[in-house]
Parts: C-alpha cells; structure tokens; sequence
C-alpha cells in the first residue's frame, strides 16, 4: 500500500494507466486478428454477408483486415511505433463501426458479425454468453475503441513501453 | 499537436508496410490451402451433408439443391434438380425456394475454397428455413465423386 501512495505521490499514476489502457486495446487487437486467422473463412463469410464489397474484393481485404489488426495489436501492446498503430488502429475501429451500422440500417440476415466479438470473446471465455450478431453494442464499442485509439495518436504520452527505451529522447518528447 | 500529427502519420506509413507484408504473407499461406480449404471440412459438422449422404439426399430426391453461383456458371453446369440462387440476388421472396419452411435445403457453390455455400446457408437459416445444411465439396467434389452433371 506504502508503494502505491509513493508511485501516485512520484505522478506515475498517469503513465501506468494509459500503459494498462494501451496494453488492452493492443490485446483486444491481438485477440481478435488471432481469432480471425484461426477461423478465417468464417470471417471471410461473415464479410460476404455485410454485402458491401464485391466479392473479388471480399478476401484481400479479410487478409488486410487480420494481418493489421496482428501487427497493430503487437505495436501498441508493447508501445513500438505507437502514434502511427494507434491512427491505424482508430481508423481500422471506425470502419469496422461504420460496416456494422451499414448491416443494422439495412437490416441484413447477418448472423455473425465477424468481428470476432473483441471484448464480447474476453467475455465468453469467462462463461457470460454474447450474441455474435451485429447490435448497437457492438457498434458503440467500435466507435469507444476509436475515440481512445485516437487519443494514443494525438497525445505524446503513452505511459510506458518499448519505445520509451529504445527511441532516442528527442523523438520521445515529439 | 500538429507536429505529433505528423509524427503519427510518418509511423502509420511505416505500419502499413508491416500490414502489407503480413497480409502478402497471409495470401500466399492462403494459397496452400492453410485457412479457406480446412474450415468447412472442421466446423460446424452439424450444419454440414458430405458424400455418401448428400448422394443418398440427392437420388431420393429429399432435398432441394441450391446453387450458390452466377447463373452463367449455372448454366454451364450444375447438380442435377439443383436451382439457382447467386449470393448476390437474395431476397426472402425468391421464386426457386419452396414455400414450405421445413423442406430440406442444401447449399453448394464451386468447391470447398468457396464460402458462398455456407454463407447463402446463413441466411436461408435467416428467412426461417428450418432446414439448410450444405454441401462443402461443392460441384467440384460432385464432378470428382464420377457425378453427372446437368446442363441448360
């Protein structure tokens, strides 16, 4: 308790919240591309079914999607290029938001989202059942995700990390 | 914030490389059959009708087969019996399904890297039919087994 009330007393409580912040939104990534790739025809089924794309367009785009949110997932967790993952990452999680409100306005038969269920897989693990169908919760988490993503890209601090001991202090403080 | 805007944007060109490579990588792993060709022949065995019994089905005459592919394909060849539903023209009111909500559909589209199958299964299951499977193999397999198909 003594070492909690130094650390806050030190100003290490921002830091660390934004490190635990970064580390969850880098694992919801992580999560969700490793859950695509190991089901990812599923995925691909579930991006045929939003109807938006033609369906040449339907697997390149599945094999960008899994591959960004891999290597996005990685870059913010350990804090590796973070402004830059996280611009992506905010863009990757309106997308995703604007893809599911397209499927919800239009009322499409879409059983699955494809999105892997993001958090809604954190929750099922621990035995809460999520519908996997496209829902307005969904979307509001998409567009939370982004919000804060964005903040990461737009803010120099970003709690702590690998690029906080491998870049040089001058590229740290821009 | 402008110059950290900027800074972000140099990162994001660089992310995107890594992006671009990993999913090169993953197209080319695809091209082994890694993910598309396995997922149907692991999943949802439940939901799924494979040979013998999908021949067994079809010389019955218990099912109603619908073809996943463009019309042109279609015509080319198809199932024996089998309509036509491409992915793409599918509403609840199509002419080719049957009225009765229990008959027996199975889906099918060109082979087992194809998931129009198990998607038009999805969302016949959406329209309130009771009863789709479908068949991954697809024509592909259909031909390979030594099945005729029919031509219009």
């Amino acid at each position: 308790m003594a070492g909690i009330r130094t650390y806050i007393g030190n100003g290490m409580t921002i830091p660390l919240l934004l490190t635990a912040l970064r580390v969850v939104i880098g694992t919801i990534l992580l999560f969700s591309g490793i859950t695509k790739l190991t089901s990812f025809s599923l995925f691909v089924n579930a991006v045929i079914s939003f109807q938006i794309l033609p369906m040449e367009l339907v697997k390149p785009l599945c094999y960008l999607i899994v591959s960004a949110e891999v290597a996005l997932g990685l870059a913010i967790s350990v804090a590796y290029f973070t402004r830059g993952a996280s611009l992506l990452a905010s863009s990757l999680f309106l997308i995703f938001a604007v893809a599911l409100l397209s499927v919800l306005l239009r009322k499409l038969p879409v059983t699955d989202c494809g999105c892997a269920n993001y958090l809604f897989s954190v929750l099922d693990f621990f035995g809460l059942s999520v519908s996997s169908e496209p829902n307005w919760k969904i979307v509001f988490a998409d567009i939370l995700l982004a919000v804060l993503s964005f903040g990461f890209a737009c803010s120099s601090q970003r709690g702590y990390g690998l690029e906080s001991l491998v870049l040089p202090d001058a590229q740290k403080e821009n | 914030m402008r110059k950290t805007l900027l800074l972000s944007i140099k990162e994001s060109l660089i992310v995107c490389v890594w992006i671009g490579c990993g999913a090169l990588t993953l197209w080319g792993a695809d091209g082994f059959g890694l993910f598309t060709s396995t997922f149907q022949g692991k999943q949802n065995f439940s939901l799924q009708v494979d040979f013998p019994a999908v021949y067994e089905i079809w010389k019955r005459g218990d099912a109603v087969f619908v073809d996943t592919r463009s019309s042109a394909n279609f015509k080319r060849g198809h199932i024996p019996g089998a309509v036509n539903l491409p992915i793409g023209h599918i509403n609840k009111s199509s002419a080719v399904l049957p009225t009765d909500k229990e008959t027996l559909l199975i889906t099918y589209c060109g082979s087992v890297a194809c998931p129009n199958a198990y998607q038009l299964m999805n969302i016949l299951r959406g329209y309130g039919y009771k009863n789709v499977k479908f068949f991954p193999r697809g024509l592909k397999g259909w031909q390979e087994l030594g099945h005729t198909l029919e031509t219009e």
